[in-house]
């Protein structure tokens, strides 16, 4: 049973995990386009 | 999720967070950043102390994640309605941006409590998914707020697109009350509430204090994603800004 629930924990945080490093690409692809215009 | 700016968009006003946009913004998300990974490690390790339930054994640690990913799904979703009521009112770029960035992260937190809550309750009730009033009604929400991005995506005019999500976002978020009370209300198989009850919580003492660590936790990482995203739109908007300039 104790494995299912840490493979519950890796979905949550592994999801969690994804997003905030899509969001940092993101983040840093912006910071580079605002850079490169100004 | 990106959001596609069209030529309107320099009527926004650009960097209308200027704090947020400079290296103020940028400590305040490094420093919260810490202090959230820290509170989550110490969340887990927390959950994986408690004594296992007598009903359900270990799997009793998966609510302390599931129940605060409950708690995000609903305070994003709560904050994108009340940033779309004064957006509607005020008609400030800036409560779009919020509402969109607490929308985008509500649906990964309503997708993962779906998921959590799956998962607990096949080895719980030994199935995947049940229509029960609480679980039927999440999904709705879910549903409306993928579908509050895909009218962000779709629609071409930047006020229009504000407007129209505005009015989706706050409709949406009738749902939450339903949801809360769809175990009082309806029987069905979800079990019915923990925390928020009329005579106060119902979990034994010693397991409280770990899932108010997981709701502290989950609430930080909100407020860092948020800092986070909304300084990407400002920064899209700028952009957006300099080339209708350069246009």
């Amino acid at each position: 049973m104790l494995e299912w629930v840490i493979l519950t924990y890796g979905v949550i945080f592994g999801a969690i995990a994804v997003y905030l490093v899509t969001l940092w690409l993101r983040v840093r692809g912006a910071e580079r386009d605002l850079k490169r215009r100004e | 999720m990106n959001t596609p700016k069209t030529l309107d968009m320099h009527t926004w006003p650009a960097a209308y967070w200027p704090r947020l946009a400079g290296m103020p913004g940028q400590r305040a998300a490094q420093i919260l950043g810490i202090v959230t990974a820290l509170t989550m490690a110490a969340a887990v390790f927390a959950a994986m102390r408690v004594p296992p339930d007598t009903a359900t054994g270990d799997l009793i640690r998966i609510l302390y994640f599931h129940v605060p990913s409950a708690w995000l799904a609903f305070l994003s979703f709560g904050v994108v309605a009340l940033a779309s009521l004064v957006y509607l009112w005020r008609r400030d770029r800036r409560w779009d941006v919020i509402a969109l960035a607490s929308a985008e992260f509500g649906v990964i937190m309503t997708a993962l409590t779906l998921i959590s809550g799956s998962m607990w309750g096949y080895k719980a009730w030994g199935t995947w998914w049940v229509w029960d009033a609480r679980l039927t009604l999440t999904l709705v929400m879910f549903l409306v707020y993928v579908g509050y991005l895909m009218l962000r995506a779709y629609v071409g005019s930047d006020q229009k697109r504000a407007r129209y999500a505005a009015v989706l976002g706050i409709v949406g978020a009738l749902d939450i009350p339903l949801i809360h009370f769809a175990v009082e209300w309806w029987r069905g198989q979800h079990p019915s509430a923990i925390i928020i009850t009329d005579s106060g919580p119902k979990l034994a003492g010693s397991l409280f204090p770990p899932l108010l660590l997981s709701v502290l936790a989950f609430t930080l990482l909100y407020a860092f994603v948020m800092i986070v995203r909304v300084r990407l739109e400002q920064q899209r908007d700028q952009i957006a800004a300099l080339q209708a300039e350069a246009a």
